[in-house]
């Protein structure tokens, strides 16, 4: 008789300390070795796209915003591109430039934030408070640029609302280059420390062939040695001239979570470099210019590379202040089919940091999916929507008992 | 003999029994914390009491009042009986340990092997635990709490049977003994200190503390056994916990700095002539109290001088085990295992045998140096 393996699952979520939102990953197990995994997402699908149909476009940069906690900057930046391609908006370079700092700003502490993160996931809460500590010198300048620490309300069709003016950038400045010694400080940390390289050396594999396959992005991609930055294929402004001379598209060949962390922490340190030299260099002239309130017909697609991967923003306008349809993919749902891919084979005490890996922003993902094996699209009344809501209840209340 | 009786009773409920070893274990909870919270730039416990000191009994406090809740689906019997054998197991093995004198609160010829007995029960309650709660992630936490224990059990048990083996006793007591009458820890001998570590890395492993925290690993398996403990009864794992923190640290120092011995034991030391052949019979240190420290022998003085050096010593190796726990990522279960198999038992087990082999070597050492023994 055939040796059956024993598996058990074990639900990852939606509620799980590994996970910081709502996912579920139901794995299968083999004693500790993970035999497959199913992801289910949707839990926090707040109808954003619908809400874009209907605000006016300057309105919709707020909720651009809205959609991450954490790469707020990425989301407008984008939106607010596809918006000026289709007007057609020549925006002044300085406008560009501090838009620019923003992103990397942006970057600077998605990045030191997740470092901490997996830093936590891994049981070493030291580097988690430690990170956290370094990441405030970023807050702090983003809170001496726009005033807020989480969504800076800084970007706006034609450019940002908020000046850096010429006596803020020394303490900026200083405070950059501090960042940038403590990551080199925790590269060298953590190629050194014994038990951070247990944890990361050879664990959540995704190689470069399957990554492509799976459309991976972003640092996830880059670690699996998958050349590929939207500011490196689609180079715009602040980024087209900095090149090679103040950042690069680091890559990794080790494929695993430690390729990962490395790839993570040379974007940090390129992020600060950066923002040292547009600070002290920003282009004079106006910061924005004006923007009509509506925007003839026409569609757009921008992109833009966020700290998780690669945005995507398309906006369709019919001639009105509102847009006719608005379409946002935010990097994590990218990453998602090469989650799984990593979790399978690795071990249940790995999960979580494999998972964390992929740095995943799991609200900002989730959208609704409508399709129509027919052919025939029809309206759905809002009670069809509330039916299903019940219905899902319903199932995880089942599924509970 | 009802005076006795009394004392002895008084003993084991008051000091250094129930009330006082309760106290200094939230002492130490918040010397681990706070030291924790000093290695990661933060500051810790504040408000309740000096510096926060009263934290971890508010802690208690709080969780005593919380709702107990029993799942459905648990094995009451096994649910309810463990919390109780787990805070029980460790405060009747610090009834062995020496703290506010020479001997422990109780003591007999072979409890040592007690000691041993009582640290695998408590890994097993803790297994026990996991298991009746009829949880998937206190099921896994269970079977990796068990794999860790038969990794660490051993290491542990070498580390005390090899200062059995040089006292010449199989009683925590007696190694205590028989460093007072030598005049030295057993810290100076060279295969203790590699035993010393093999003893901080099981210490660690058995208080189920990070890097060996994969049994109830938070970001892996929610709690591991003790995700279904509430209330009442993980206010006892909680307490439980520092017990066996406070038991790790007491039998470190008892059998590697010499327990609750002063620095007059270097004067001992001196006093016999150096590297005098001592057993615990000998009675060295009785003969040189008597002889220049005639204070010592007045039970009240000698209670509060002994228990100072006790407090002092284990703070310092809760200390290290903080410093340890601030400083390292947690380990997969294999990779402890492989750790434990590979390098800390073989290693434990080159120790001990340098300690079988330490007295020809200095037979044969000794008289090349000049000292005639």
């Amino acid at each position: 008789m055939a040796k059956q393996p024993m598996t058990m699952t074990i639900p990852i979520g939606p509620q799980h300390p590994a996970l910081k939102e709502p996912e579920n990953f139901t794995i299968t197990v083999d004693g500790e070795i993970v035999v497959d995994v199913d992801a289910r997402i949707g839990y926090v699908h707040r109808g954003i796209e619908k809400a874009f149909e209907s605000r006016s476009y300057s309105q919709n940069v707020y909720l651009a915003e809205r959609i991450c906690g954490i790469c707020s900057q990425s989301h407008t930046t984008c939106y607010v591109q596809a918006v000026e391609e289709i007007l057609d908006l020549d925006v002044p370079p300085r406008g560009l430039y501090i838009r620019g700092i923003m992103n990397e700003l942006n970057r600077i502490h998605s990045h030191i934030l997740w470092l901490g993160v997996a830093g936590h996931e891994i049981g070493w809460d030291t580097l988690f408070h430690y990170t956290w500590r370094d990441r405030e010198y970023a807050m702090d300048v983003i809170e001496e640029i726009c005033g807020n620490r989480v969504n800076y309300a800084n970007n706006i069709i034609g450019g940002v609302r908020h000046d850096v003016t010429k006596p803020q950038v020394p303490s900026m400045v200083e405070r950059m280059e501090k960042i940038r010694d403590r990551m080199q400080h925790y590269l060298n940390l953590i190629l050194k420390e014994q038990t951070i390289l247990d944890r990361a050396l050879g664990v959540g594999i995704l190689e470069t062939e399957i990554g492509k396959a799976l459309c991976t992005t972003g640092p996830t991609a880059r670690a699996s040695d998958i050349h590929w930055d939207v500011r490196n294929t689609q180079p715009r402004t602040p980024y087209k001239e900095s090149e090679g001379k103040h950042w690069e598209t680091r890559t990794s060949d080790l494929c695993d979570v430690a390729g990962r962390v490395v790839v993570r922490i040379l974007e940090t340190i390129d992020a600060t470099n950066c923002c040292i030299h547009w600070l002290n260099n920003l282009p004079p002239g106006d910061i924005s210019i004006r923007a009509p309130r509506r925007v003839p017909p026409g569609k757009a697609l921008s992109t833009f590379e966020a700290p998780r991967g690669e945005v995507v923003h398309y906006v369709v306008s019919n001639g009105t202040d509102k847009p006719e349809r608005h379409k946002a993919r935010a990097p994590t749902l990218g990453n998602i089919p090469g989650v799984i891919e990593i979790l399978k084979g690795g071990k249940i005490a790995d999960v979580p940091i494999a998972l964390a890996s992929i740095d995943p922003c799991f609200s900002c993902t989730d959208r609704i999916i409508l399709s129509y094996p027919d052919g025939k699209k029809e309206e759905k009344p809002w009670a069809w929507f509330q039916q299903k809501s019940r219905e899902e209840r319903d199932r995880v209340k089942a599924w509970r008992r | 003999m009802v005076l006795e009786a009394i004392i002895t009773v008084l003993m084991i409920i008051i000091f250094p029994g129930f009330l006082f070893l309760m106290g200094y274990a939230f002492y130490l909870e918040w010397v681990d914390r706070k030291f924790y919270a000093d290695q990661q730039h933060r500051i810790g416990p504040v408000y309740t009491g000096w510096r926060g000191i009263l934290q971890p009994f508010a802690d208690f406090v709080k969780l005593m009042a919380k709702e107990d809740i029993t799942p459905a689906a648990a094995d009451k019997i096994g649910f309810t009986l463990t919390p109780i054998l787990a805070l029980a197991i460790p405060l009747t093995t610090l009834m062995l340990v020496p703290i506010a004198g020479l001997t422990g609160i109780m003591y007999f010829e072979g409890d040592l092997l007690m000691i041993g007995f009582f640290s695998t029960m408590f890994s097993m309650m803790l297994f026990i635990a996991g298991w009746s709660s009829s949880n998937r992630f206190g099921f896994t936490g269970a079977v990796r709490g068990v794999i860790q224990m038969l990794a660490y059990e051993i290491p542990l048990l070498l580390a005390l049977f090899a200062a059995g083996m040089v006292a010449g006793s199989l009683s925590l007591t007696g190694v205590v003994i028989y460093q007072a009458n030598l005049g030295l820890p057993l810290i100076l001998h060279p295969a203790f200190l590699g035993l010393f570590i093999v003893f901080i890395l099981a210490a660690q492993a058995e208080a189920e503390r990070i890097p060996f925290d994969a049994p109830i690993a938070e970001t892996e398996i929610v709690g591991g056994w003790e995700t279904e403990y509430s209330g009442k009864k993980l206010a006892f794992f909680r307490l439980s916990n520092d017990f066996e923190v406070l038991l790790a640290a007491a039998l470190g120092a008892a059998i590697f700095l010499g327990g609750p011995l002063g620095p007059e034991i270097l004067a001992v030391f001196i006093n016999n002539g150096l590297w005098a052949p001592v057993t615990i019979a000998s009675g060295e240190y009785l003969i040189y109290i008597q002889q220049f420290m005639p204070w010592l022998l007045n039970p009240f003085i000698a209670g509060v001088y002994y228990t100072f050096w006790f407090i002092l010593k284990t703070t310092i190796l809760v200390l290290i085990l903080s410093n340890m726990k601030a400083l390292l990522a947690r380990w997969r279960i294999d990779q402890i295992i492989h750790t434990s198999w590979k390098w800390v038992i073989p290693f434990s087990l080159i120790m001990v045998g340098i300690v079988l082999a330490w007295p020809w070597v200095m037979n044969w050492f000794l008289p090349l140096v000049g000292i005639v023994p």
